[in-house]
């Protein structure tokens, strides 16, 4: 039913030529995508925001290329996967993304510390691709399949990250007695 | 192992943040680039389409008036003929208004009165 409604404001734009039915899907997945930058970029809100006004532009821009097979929610966050992806290139082009990525934790480290949040010094100890596929699988309630079609990886990978991801994590509840 | 998942499910749920628009929405809407998408009824595809619809809708209504007068006809049954002209007539009236859209219904009723305005025109006129 929410798909139905989805296709409908996006018919509303691409073929009716009425703006008011993208307001209403930003309104509706800004959070979303907003929660997702703010997990990746460990918590940093205002570059968050940057990205997530750059993925709802490029998914503006390119409307008439979704084509429902997958939920829109899913679509937009592969828009914004890639452009966080980008992000992290134009900040070191040369190396690898991962070591963009790490680079990048380390500098958001030292502001969290200040925030003493305890689900940015979780996320923090995994790596890049960990930290997107828990994020989307346990938070954005994505299937394996639709994680695969977000970030491009296979679903075996997928697994193995999850899988890594929720070790560390599990190490982390216990040292911090989450749940006693 | 499951014990240790939904756990982490647990954590990471409570930490799901909802976060408000506070103003999020209409700052990204001010920066949409001017893409103007040419609504359908505006293509001349679309123009087109209705047309050949509206065209195939009149010859079928046609064939189906013409099939049941010849059938009449050939049964040599005028009551039966004026009977079944009369339903076929009000049935596909009643079609025509729920399948067929307001503004090809409003088309064809305008192209009739200006086909049956000319005629009386043209009569007039001689």
């Amino acid at each position: 039913m929410e798909k139905l409604s989805d296709i409908a404001l996006i018919a509303r734009v691409t073929m009716l030529g009425d703006r008011r039915g993208f307001d209403r899907l930003v309104l509706k997945y800004q959070s979303q995508v907003r929660r997702f930058f703010i997990n990746l970029t460990h918590g940093d809100a205002g570059l968050s925001d940057d990205l997530s006004q750059e993925t709802f532009i490029k998914a503006y821009l390119n409307l008439k290329s979704f084509k429902a097979t997958a939920s829109f929610s899913t679509w937009l966050l592969r828009i914004g996967y890639n452009v966080f992806y980008d992000y992290l290139r134009s900040l070191k082009p040369e190396c690898d993304l991962e070591e963009a990525a790490q680079d990048f934790s380390s500098s958001a480290l030292e502001r969290e510390a200040e925030n003493s949040l305890d689900l940015e010094s979780a996320l923090a100890l995994l790596s890049q691709n960990e930290r997107t596929c828990i994020t989307l699988f346990y938070m954005e309630e994505q299937k394996i399949k639709d994680i695969a079609s977000i970030t491009g990886l296979k679903e075996g990978t997928i697994k193995s990250h999850l899988s890594r991801a929720k070790d560390k994590l599990s190490v982390y509840l216990k040292e911090n007695g989450y749940g006693k | 192992m499951e014990n240790d998942d939904r756990q982490i499910r647990a954590f990471l749920q409570e930490r799901k943040q909802k976060i408000k628009d506070d103003g999020f929405t209409s700052r990204t809407l001010r920066h949409l680039p001017n893409v103007e998408y040419v609504p359908l009824t505006h293509r001349k595809w679309f123009m087109v389409l209705m047309a050949v619809l509206a065209a195939t809708l009149l010859v079928v209504l046609y064939l189906h008036y013409a099939k049941s007068l010849v059938e009449g006809i050939s049964l040599s049954c005028l009551p039966l003929v004026a009977k079944e002209y009369l339903f076929v007539v009000g049935k596909n009236i009643l079609r025509l208004i729920s399948s067929v859209n307001l503004p090809v219904l409003v088309g064809l009723i305008l192209s009739v009165h200006f086909f049956i305005g000319r005629e009386i025109y043209l009569r007039l006129k001689d």
